[in-house]
């Protein structure tokens, strides 16, 4: 069995903020303010690394309770028969207010939510309307206060189906997912596909076995899920607990309580598991933004070195610089070539992952079609539905996924054009490093990351972020698949007579209008978001490319500068100033190697599988 | 001269089909079926793992016959029925019956599988219970379970071989909440599963009720509310009957229980108010806190026949002198599981139907058998499809069915009213129940009664916009209404 893990070691933070605040000088001594600022951040992030913790699991199985109890404070509505029904996103805030996402019919409108008022806007109720599709919240909370963003979902495989191909696409964002399970009885079958799957999108997964003190056999329970697991070759931690005696220890602060309910332990494994994932991540992007500013620093220290060893060649390296400066200008006007690739890709892009989301979208109609003629819509209408919204869920999945995967390549194909003309922008696979994606839990209008851009990092890490918190709220903004009730029940075959086989024949093939007309109107409806969703996903990843490679182009230019800048003043010098200034570079071009070993040897030594996915 | 009962009619058709085809598979199947009909009435209880059929078989009992352990526990679908004496048996899968070894344990019967468990179709367990007087009834392995073979076996059994012979005639379903699984079983079992379900035939189960609002002491409550709301669903009322609570276990340790479990409760009873309260908060509580002199095995024979719910339940009312002897706890526990409501359902349901129920499925078997011969070119194919179209269109029995279908599922557009007249006609009540009027009334009074409900359903049957499916439900009741005025003028 998995073991629950301990704390990790840390001890390079003193020594990066160290370099951090030289990796700031490097930068503002060559002008680039903006990379300045990318470093503080950075570094500032690595202080207080935000990560992203997704409950999930089947429903009614103590989800909601089980992040009341992780925030030690009850959020989130708990009732015994209502599910959750929106995704809840709650981070930490000094005013504590929530925002409801979705509210409308056509899934806009946004509207303040008074936190009592969160269990009517959060769960499913008769008369209600539908509720929010996304609900964020702010609350002082010292859990939350750790940089955690916490997300309840709503349970898959609930009577509303659709939501597990979309769950798990966002998982893969989220830096742990805590899969709940209650302790009544071991994995159903589906537990264990979803459990499997959730593993592998997340980077760090946790099982809670829930209601331990509800059921007398809990610990049977978790030796035949712990044979499961086994079995099914899952290796995820299992963490026994119970949210009703947490609620009792916080509320009597009784210690011995609070260590029977498992909560310590589930906090210390989220802690160890999600945290440690999101600080190498932190470290990461740290690492990468020093290792700019600082290769900036040395790229200009060596061309200063080059000017002085060889004075002769001076006016040849500032023909060469003022050339590249010219190109570099080239590359910020609105017809430079990557622009057009840029442009160009994503409009191919776009088309491919059209045409192919609507084929899908005919084939899901036929198949549904041709199914509905062979069985009886009464018999089958649940499975039908379901398969109907599972189905349009993972052709929603898809078109994010290509597009997604589309622009990590057209970003590839810009980077290598660009090097080609010899340019040194960074390329994109040599950054390592994943956005804080704590920034990206937004509502449904795709809302720009507040941090990705501005750090300039690696795009690969917003895979799936955005797009699966997208795809959530327009899954559920799909209107129910609900045939009339008239339509489902009917005269039972077996009651036969002549006549009534004839009747029934008419009834079925009624019954069969009805479906196909419901599945038509719900496909129509699904391809409509969908193809909306995409048209604005692509805008949004064409501009964040545009952006962040003009960001980097933007950077060259200013170190061009700064280094013509410096070595006109070479020119001017005399020799023993000349002299000095070799020493003096020399120095600084080996004290930045050092450092910059360093940061590979820091970087090799963090745990793998934190790289930008 | 009134057509023969129903029964008897399918008899004969059994017999004709035998005299027809002399021996061989379709003659097999004719006698099972033939054989069936003088068997009491068979019904399944299904649902997902963990979902308490065990329990709830043993409850029925009042007896603890199956095994109910913490993990997943039925591997077998496992047939009980009414005996003389003890025994227990199994079916294979190439159609033999073996006796197979067996011994009372503290908790259920504990059956010597030995070498035959991959062979095994089914076991079978005779046993001289008052309950299987009435009905054989079919424990079966959970659906959904992450074991392939137990999975497959709950399928095979769900959906017969060729999705068409049904192997019960009715479904009692439980479920702990309306996962879609639930709802997608339900379909499938409405259709051409088991006993093709229809709300005159299935009843649904809010199961292991006591635990549904975490233990709490309004927790019956809470689930009657619940099972009120899944009631009213559409898609749930085309299905089955009605949805009830349950609390399983309270009902098999009520009829069950032991003078020893009262002295027990009570010595914790009296440890007093505050060490029972942390004793309670929970199951390791129980085990571990400081009272008294239970030790830790009786603790936890405590904590499995009761539950947390179960024993704050016994525990407040034994404080608070509402419960005083162990007849006094069994008869609260039986009281507050909600299992008298079952029983009772089941009795107007299946029981008082019986007849009619397993004409129906006689029925259905004997399509089947028509349609296999009509694909063999067996002789007496088409005859025999004749006679069961026959019966199927003359049988007032089974336009009554058709009826109680129609009123429950809502699609004759009943009233709440006219669905309780309904329910009371379609059944084998004396006439003066049936009329809902008192045993002791006048003759002429019912005759006019049942005059003046003939009146009423006809024109019930002819209001404008009725839909094709209510002007059926209306003419079959006016038909009943006829039937029993005649029967009542031909007795003066």
């Amino acid at each position: 069995m998995e073991p629950i893990p301990t704390a990790p070691a840390t001890g390079v933070d003193d020594e990066l903020a160290r370099l951090a605040g030289l990796a700031i000088r490097a930068a503002r001594a060559l002008g680039n303010e903006e990379l300045a600022r990318d470093v503080a951040i950075a570094a500032a992030r690595l202080d207080r690394p935000g990560s992203s913790i997704v409950v999930v699991g089947e429903f009614k199985e103590g989800k909601s309770s089980l992040v009341n109890g992780l925030l030690g404070e009850d959020v989130c509505p708990v009732d015994d028969d209502i599910a959750t029904a929106a995704v809840t996103v709650l981070r930490h805030g000094d005013v504590a207010r929530a925002v409801a996402w979705g509210l409308a019919g056509d899934g806009s409108g946004t509207r303040e939510v008074p936190l009592p008022g969160l269990a009517e806007a959060v769960t499913e109720r008769e008369g209600n309307g539908s509720p929010a599709q996304l609900v964020e919240a702010w609350l002082p909370n010292s859990f939350l206060a750790r940089g955690i963003t916490l997300v309840d979902t709503p349970g898959v495989h609930g009577i509303r189906p659709g939501y597990s191909a979309v769950t798990l696409g966002y998982l893969r964002a989220a830096h742990a997912a805590v899969v709940v399970s209650d302790a009544s009885a071991p994995l159903s079958h589906e537990e264990l596909a979803f459990l499997a799957m959730a593993a592998q999108a997340a980077p760090a997964t946790i099982l809670a076995l829930a209601k331990i003190d509800l059921y007398p056999g809990w610990r049977e329970i978790q030796s035949a899920v712990e044979s499961q697991l086994r079995e099914a070759g899952i290796a995820v931690p299992l963490v026994p607990v119970s949210a009703a005696l947490r609620g009792a220890a916080l509320r009597t602060k009784d210690p011995a309580l609070n260590a029977e309910s498992g909560f310590p332990d589930l906090l210390r494994a989220i802690e160890v598991l999600a945290v440690r994932q999101s600080r190498d991540l932190a470290l990461r992007s740290l690492i990468d933004v020093v290792g700019r500013a600082l290769r900036d620093q040395r790229a200009a220290s060596a061309a200063g070195i080059a000017a002085r060893e060889a004075p002769e060649t001076l006016a040849a390296q500032l023909r060469a610089l003022e050339q590249a400066q010219v190109g570099y200008e080239r590359l910020r006007q609105g017809n430079a070539r990557w622009l057009a690739v840029l442009n160009d890709g994503f409009a191919d892009l776009a088309a491919g992952v059209d045409y192919r989301f609507r084929r899908r979208v005919r084939d899901l109609q036929r198949d549904l079609d041709e199914e509905l003629e062979r069985t009886d819509p009464r018999q089958a209408w649940h499975e039908l539905g379901a398969r109907a919204r599972e189905r349009s869920a993972g052709t929603a999945e898809a078109v994010v996924r290509e597009l997604e995967t589309g622009a990590d390549r057209i970003a590839g194909s810009i980077a290598e054009l660009l090097a080609q003309e010899d340019l040194e922008v960074a390329t994109l696979e040599g950054s390592k490093a994943g956005p804080d994606l704590s920034g990206l839990w937004r509502g449904r209008p795709i809302a720009r990351p507040a941090l990705a851009s501005g750090l300039g990092l690696g795009l690969l890490g917003l895979r799936g972020a955005q797009g699966g918190l997208i795809l959530f709220g327009m899954m559920a903004g799909l209107a129910g698949l609900a045939l009339p009730a008239g339509a489902i029940i009917g005269v039972a075959a077996v009651f036969g007579g002549k006549q009534l086989v004839e009747e029934r024949g008419r009834q079925l093939m009624q019954r069969r209008q009805q479906a196909k007309t419901t599945l038509r109107q719900f496909l129509d409806e699904a391809e409509f978001e969908i193809s909306r969703t995409m048209r604005d996903l692509a805008r949004e990843l064409n501009r964040q490319l545009r952006d962040y490679f003009a960001a980097r182009i933007a950077e060259r230019l200013q170190t061009c500068t700064a280094v013509i800048e410096s070595l006109q003043q070479a020119l001017q010098e005399d020799d023993r100033a000349r002299a000095g200034q070799l020493r003096g570079l020399r120095a600084e071009v080996a004290n930045t190697d050092v450092i910059l070993a360093r940061l590979d040897e820091i970087e090799a030594g963090l745990a793998p599988g934190t790289a930008a996915r | 001269m009134t057509a023969p009962p129903l029964l008897l009619r399918v008899d004969s058709v059994c017999a004709e089909v035998l005299e027809g085809v002399g021996a061989g598979p379709f003659a097999a199947r004719a006698g099972e079926i033939r054989a069936g009909l003088r068997e009491p009435l068979r019904v399944a209880i299904v649902g997902r793992v963990k979902a308490g059929k065990s329990t709830l078989l043993n409850a029925l009992l009042r007896e603890r016959i199956a095994p109910t352990d913490a993990g997943e526990c039925t591997r077998h679908v496992c047939w009980y029925r009414h005996g003389q004496g003890y025994a227990v048996g199994a079916w294979l899968e190439d159609g033999t019956h073996i006796s197979l070894p067996f011994r009372r344990g503290d908790d259920a019967i504990e059956i010597e599988l030995g070498t035959a468990s991959s062979e095994l179709r089914a076991l079978d367990v005779t046993w001289p219970a008052a309950a299987l007087a009435g009905l054989t009834l079919i424990d079966t392995p959970g659906v959904g379970s992450s074991n392939e073979a137990i999975r497959l076996r709950a399928a095979a059994f769900l959906h017969g071989e060729d999705h068409i012979a049904p192997e019960a005639d009715a479904v009692v379903y439980l479920m702990r909440h309306l996962h879609r699984t639930d709802m997608e079983l339900l379909e499938s079992l409405y259709a051409e599963a088991i006993a093709s379900t229809s709300p005159v035939n299935a009843v649904a189960v809010l199961s292991r009720a006591d635990e549904i609002g975490a233990a709490r002491p309004d927790a019956m409550d809470a689930s009657a509310a619940i099972a009120e709301r899944y009631a009213r669903d559409p898609h749930l009322r085309a299905a089955v009957a009605d949805v009830l609570p349950l609390a399983g276990l309270l009902a098999e340790t009520g009829a069950t229980l032991r003078e020893s479990e009262m002295e027990w409760l009570r010595a914790f009873a009296a440890s007093g108010p505050d060490v029972v309260a942390m004793a309670l908060l929970s199951v390791d509580r129980f085990r571990r806190q400081d009272f008294g002199p239970l030790t830790g095995e009786v603790r936890e024979i405590l904590l499995r026949r009761f539950g947390l719910f179960g024993l704050r339940f016994a525990v407040r009312e034994i404080a608070e002198g509402r419960i005083q002897t162990a007849t006094d706890l069994s008869r609260a526990l039986v009281q507050v599981s909600g299992i008298g409501r079952l029983r009772g359902l089941m009795d107007e349901y299946f029981t008082s139907r019986a007849g009619h129920l397993k004409a129906r499925s006689a029925l259905l078997s004997l399509r089947a058998v028509a349609r296999d011969m009509e694909r063999d070119g067996a002789q007496g194919a088409r005859y025999l499809l004749q006679s069961i179209e026959e019966i199927e269109g003359s049988a007032h029995e089974l336009a009554e069915l058709r009826l109680l279908h129609l009123s429950l599922t809502g699609a004759a557009g009943f009233t709440e009213e006219e669905q309780s007249e309904v329910r009371r006609l379609v059944s084998n009540a004396p006439a003066h129940v049936k009329l809902g009027l008192d045993e002791h009334e006048d003759g002429r009074v019912l005759l006019k009664t049942a005059l003046d409900r003939v009146e009423h359903w006809r024109r019930r049957a002819a209001t404008p916009l009725a839909g094709r499916d209510s002007q059926i439900a209306c003419e079959v009741a006016t038909r009943s209404y006829e039937g029993i005025h005649a029967g009542l003028a031909g007795r003066r």
